[in-house]
């Protein structure tokens, strides 16, 4: 273990200085040696987490050549040369399995590349293999996986958060300097939160959803996780930009760096409804938001308390808008033209409704029932059009906060990583998890997940920045200053890699 | 004796966009591919595809709608249509629930007594075909193929203004029509472009109504006939024996058996269809600019129907040439062209539908094989109207031109065509007949018109063939005194 | 809402997903409490707010007809549970169960 976690790793630096060595001739540093060291970090590390559903060394290392020829004949190889990604296993990689952690999608192996996978290997990332999540990215824990739960790096017991709980463990633990998940009501920023890194949830449109498996169509966005904004921000700069294959996504200001803002002068806002110091075990995430807004106001920056009242309706919302569409998209896994199919199947009703018993888990079936039944003949104005109606007042209220401050900082989650089972035969107990985070997907806005401190448990607290619509390149920005200005950031788990 | 009822039939057809590429995919789309060779992964619905519209079905429908008289929807948007079938990959059609692109509009027939009727249409909306399945006759398996599956449709929804079969015939016939001038759809039922849904229902004069029948699988515009026809002396058998009213029976789906001349009991519709629409988040509604509407109601051609009257009541054509000119729409474009706004419409349709069918059908042609333009047409019958051809020089020329496509008016300056019109030059040869045909002069002055032939005849040749018949005539007249 | 057997059986149906009866049983408290809890959009102020949708686009935003690739027959096949030849296989159905919903 000591060589793969040796001081001054190459994987340990950050992003922009690995594929600065990887683009220069004269640095001896490869792609294929970065890789390598990744896919044996993985090897030694994943049967104990089980962050990697499964590990694809040709992929990744035929990449790796592709960027090393290119360096070696002069080309540019582009901004991400020769780092190795994590990639969630809800989106396509060709010749890599697409499971979503489902039994249903066993056997599935996709003709193409999502388009956000795409990008990133465009841009020189080399895919060395594909993240646990919760089934179909339902979960808040990475429990609800078909092939076994996903362990915290920073305590074994514990869960990483969810649904991209593979991939943000995989980055805590220096398996893969950046990884790719989707977030739909928390799925990157609350495992951010959970493992202490960072972990971006974009604008909805910024990124393309072609190739990610849709869960809630409206809701869904692909985004990066990072051990710093900087290294975040360079994979989501990879990956945005409107995509002809995805008709919601829409043209917006990058999300390359601008000048780092003057913490004074910035008008943060604290929302009423985002308050958990009330919340059981929520004491010490708020302490340690009201840390930060103490430094801030140190540094000059000013406070607007606002109320969004419409945010105590978010849970409730998103609880209904997500399973419905939900419930739609998955009608497609029925066992016809790809995944499980029932073998004892001699009727077509008989083919539909077995497939999908035995495909899908015990969430997944929850939710596409609760979906079903909010969409259904006699219940769907109550149910679903009312909470889409409520979507867009809470827009309107998301909106009339943001004329009166800049940015709102509340924290990630109410509480750290909880333990393995805990909430596992509670499934409202699991929901409420997402109350500090699916806001920002109901709304359309961006918001960014950063390592805030540890709890009284030594357990990562994240703190959250959400910005207006296509705000998030300012929002790293702020994050950068903000590390800079509080020292807050991230600390590798005992046993793994960190920045040395 | 039950009193005869009032018939009521509503017809929801589907008509296939003459597109490219399908509806929510680049995947390429036509008839008779080999078998799943037409799909994407959106077509397939693989996980993590997603639907991408295609103008060019959008501008077709709102083509046709325009064509039926519609509204265009300032704000439109798609629905999801939920519900499983293998012909369905995604388990959902994306489909059109309560913003259709075309709302309003008609369709003029004419009724059965004889005087214009007009069919309202209710609403028309795009959506994607499904695919096609074939089943083992008395086996264990169904198979499928996804080729058809994303095509545009073009889903035609009329009010039940219809109330005959023979309506219903000619509803679908002049909805064919129309589309095939607006060059949106082939129309073509055999191949599925376009597929008709009757809604048929019996009212009778104490207010008892039958339950509404949807009848599916009919694939001629004959057979939609045969299937309301069918449903109407049903309903009225089963109102009559059983007093099944809609009161008593729910709705239902029967299918055509064209081999029984039947329909089929499918299945009742249930209250409990519950397809669990709401809007695509897949594909933002669409905000149809009226610039856009306006400029393609510009480019819309003249309407069969309408055309049809004109060229009865102001180009004073027969009834019956109006309809064959009119009944294709590349004939009847044609046709227009080789009238060039201002020449005789008589004229121009007798050699239309003469010589240019004639030669059509001679060679077993099509209108486009033809090389003769019908410009080149219009010059022909001009040169002839004008006096510098004569009948027999002009039908000569068209037989070389309509293969040639060569140039009349060059044709008849190469070769001295010209009808010799000098009156001078025709007195010449009149005279010089008249001396080599002497004895038939004598017959003539002694009693015999029939020799007359003979002189007019040799003047005729005098002047190869390129004297004004007329011309000649008159001044043989005046020689012979 | 009041959250029984029959309608989680109606509901997964319409879902085409086969519950054992034990399933079913799980099911009625869990959603009931979810149900609960998600009755609360009942209370919410929305104003006269219409329900959320993306904002409209153009035409001039949407594809032109020109044709993209295809699958190969293979990669169609290569993940189908069952086929004959180039088609995909099904248990018999009859078309008359067609759009049923």
């Amino acid at each position: 273990m000591d060589a793969l976690f040796a001081p001054n790793h190459p994987l340990d630096q950050s992003v922009a200085v690995m594929a600065a060595r990887v683009r220069d001739r004269s640095d001896s540093l490869s792609a294929q040696e970065l890789v390598g060291a990744a896919l044996a970090r993985i090897e030694a590390c994943n049967a104990d987490l089980h962050a990697f559903l499964c590990v694809t060394p040709e992929i990744a290392l035929e990449q790796a050549r592709a960027v090393d020829a290119a360096v070696q004949a002069g080309q540019d190889p582009g901004p991400l040369a020769g780092v190795p990604l994590a990639v969630k296993d809800n989106l396509a990689v060709p010749g890599a399995p697409l499971t979503c952690a489902s039994r249903i999608l066993a056997n599935y192996t996709p003709p193409t590349a999502a388009t956000s996978v795409a990008r990133a290997v465009a841009a020189g990332a080399c895919v060395v293999g594909k993240t646990n999540l919760d089934e179909f990215a339902m979960g808040s824990s990475t429990e609800n996986s078909a092939f076994g739960a996903t362990r915290n790096p920073y305590d074994r017991t514990r869960v990483p958060g969810g649904s991209s709980g593979g991939s943000a463990a995989a980055v805590a633990a220096g398996l893969a300097p950046l990884a790719l998940g989707s977030d739909t009501g928390g799925s990157i920023r609350q495992p951010a939160a959970l493992c202490g890194i960072v972990g971006v949830k974009p604008t909805y449109g910024r990124v393309s959803r072609n190739g990610l498996v849709a869960f809630a169509s409206s809701l869904d966005q692909v985004g990066p996780f990072g051990r710093t904004a900087a290294d975040a921000r360079a994979l989501l700069q990879a990956i945005e930009g409107p995509d002809d294959a995805d008709a919601t996504t829409r043209a917006m200001p990058s999300v390359a760096a601008s000048t780092p803002p003057s913490l004074a002068g910035l008008r943060y806002g604290t929302v009423r409804e985002f308050d958990v110091s009330q919340v059981p075990g929520g004491a010490d995430a708020e302490a340690a938001v009201d840390g930060v807004r103490a430094r801030l106001r140190a540094a000059g920056a000013t406070a607007v308390d606002l109320s969004l009242p419409l945010v105590t309706g978010s849970i409730p919302v998103y609880y209904i808008v997500a399973p419905a569409e939900a419930s739609s998209n998955l009608a497609r896994f029925d066992g016809v033209r790809y995944g499980h199919r029932a073998h004892d199947a001699n009727s077509l009703e008989s083919l539909y409704a077995r497939s999908r018993d035995e495909g899908f888990g015990t969430e997944v079936k929850r939710r596409i029932l609760i979906g079903t039944f909010a969409l259904s003949s006699g219940y769907a104005d109550a149910y679903y059009k009312r909470a889409m109606a409520a979507r867009t007042a809470l827009r309107a209220q998301f909106d009339a906060a943001f004329k009166r401050c800049d940015v709102l900082i509340s924290a990630t989650t109410p509480t750290s990583a909880f333990a393995l089972g805990e909430k596992s035969d509670d499934p409202l107990a699991m929901y409420l998890c997402d109350v500090l985070t699916v806001a920002a997907n109901l709304a359309g806005i961006p918001a960014v997940s950063i390592p805030c401190g540890r709890d009284s448990r030594g357990l990562p607290l994240g703190l959250q920045l959400w910005g207006p619509v296509g705000s998030e390149g300012r929002l790293l920005d702020l994050a950068a200053a903000l590390a800079a200005e509080t020292g807050l950031g991230y600390e590798a788990p005992t046993g793994y890699g960190g920045p040395a | 004796m039950t009193p005869a009822p009032r018939v009521l039939v509503g017809m929801e057809v589907h008509l296939q966009l003459a597109t490219a590429t399908k509806c929510f995919s680049p995947s390429p789309y036509h008839f008779g591919a080999d078998p799943n060779t037409l799909i994407d992964p959106v077509v397939l619905g693989l996980p993590g595809a997603l639907p991408v519209l295609n103008r060019e079905a959008v501008r077709l429908a709102i083509r046709t709608g325009l064509a039926l008289g519609a509204e265009i929807a300032h704000i439109t948007k798609w629905d999801r249509k939920n519900y499983f079938y293998p012909d369905l990959p995604k388990g959902y059609q994306i489909s059109q629930f309560d913003q259709p692109l075309c709302e309003g509009g008609a369709v003029e027939i004419d009724g059965d007594d004889g005087q214009p009727k007009v069919i309202r249409i209710r609403r028309a909306h795009l959506e994607e075909d499904t695919g096609k399945s074939t089943h083992d006759e008395g086996g264990a398996k169904s198979r499928v193929d996804l080729n058809r599956a994303g095509a545009p449709l073009l889903e035609i929804v009329s009010e039940p203004d219809i109330t005959s079969a023979s309506e219903a015939e000619r509803y679908l016939d002049a909805l064919r029509e129309i589309v095939a001038y607006v060059g949106t759809s082939d129309g073509n039922m055999q191949e599925g472009n376009l597929r008709c849904e009757p809604n048929v229902n019996l009212v009778f004069p104490n207010g008892d109504r039958t339950a509404i029948v949807e009848v599916k699988n009919i694939n001629s515009v004959r057979n939609v006939g045969r299937a309301i026809e069918f449903e109407i002396v049903r309903q009225a058998r089963e109102y009559a024996e059983e007093g099944r009213t809609a009161e008593n029976t729910p709705r239902s789906t029967r299918g055509w058996d064209d081999d029984a001349g039947a329909t089929v009991h499918q299945r009742w519709k249930e209250s409990a269809d519950d397809y669990r629409y709401f809007p695509e988040p897949d594909l933002p509604p669409l905000a149809i600019e009226r610039a856009f509407v306006e400029r393609e109601r510009a480019e819309l051609p003249e309407l069969p129907r309408a055309r049809r009257a004109r060229y009865r009541d102001v180009l004073g054509l027969s009834a019956y040439d109006a309809e064959v000119l009119t009944g294709d729409p590349h004939l009847s474009a044609w046709f227009e062209r080789a009238l060039g706004g201002q020449r005789d419409a008589k004229t121009v349709a007798n050699w239309v539908q003469g010589e240019l069918m004639r030669y059509l059908n001679e060679h077993k042609l099509q209108l486009a094989d033809v090389a003769l333009t019908p410009e080149g047409l219009g010059e022909l019958v001009d040169l002839q109207s004008d006096g510098t051809l004569n009948a027999r020089t002009a039908k000569e020329l068209f037989r070389e031109v309509v293969a040639s496509g060569a140039s009349v008016a060059a044709l008849v300056a190469e070769r001295g065509l010209a009808q010799v019109s000098d009156r001078g030059a025709v007195e010449a040869a009149v005279r010089a007949a008249m001396e080599r045909q002497a004895q038939a002069v004598e017959d003539f002055r002694a009693g015999n018109p029939k020799a007359r032939g003979r002189i007019f005849g040799e003047a005729m040749k005098q002047l190869r063939g390129q004297g004004d018949p007329r011309q000649v005539d008159e001044v043989l007249n005046t020689l012979l005194g | 809402m009041d959250i029984d057997e029959t309608l989680v059986r109606h509901v997964a149906r319409l879902a085409r997903l086969e519950l054992t009866d034990g399933e079913v049983a799980d099911m009625v408290p869990q959603l009931s409490r979810i149900f609960a809890h998600v009755d609360q959009v009942q209370d919410l102020d929305v104003g006269d707010a219409d329900p959320a949708t993306q904002a409209p686009v153009g035409l001039e935003t949407l594809r032109g007809d020109e044709p993209g690739p295809v699958l190969g027959l293979r990669d169609v096949l290569s993940n189908a549970p069952d086929h004959d030849g180039a088609f995909l296989v099904v248990p018999r159905f009859f078309d008359d169960a067609s759009d049923e919903g």
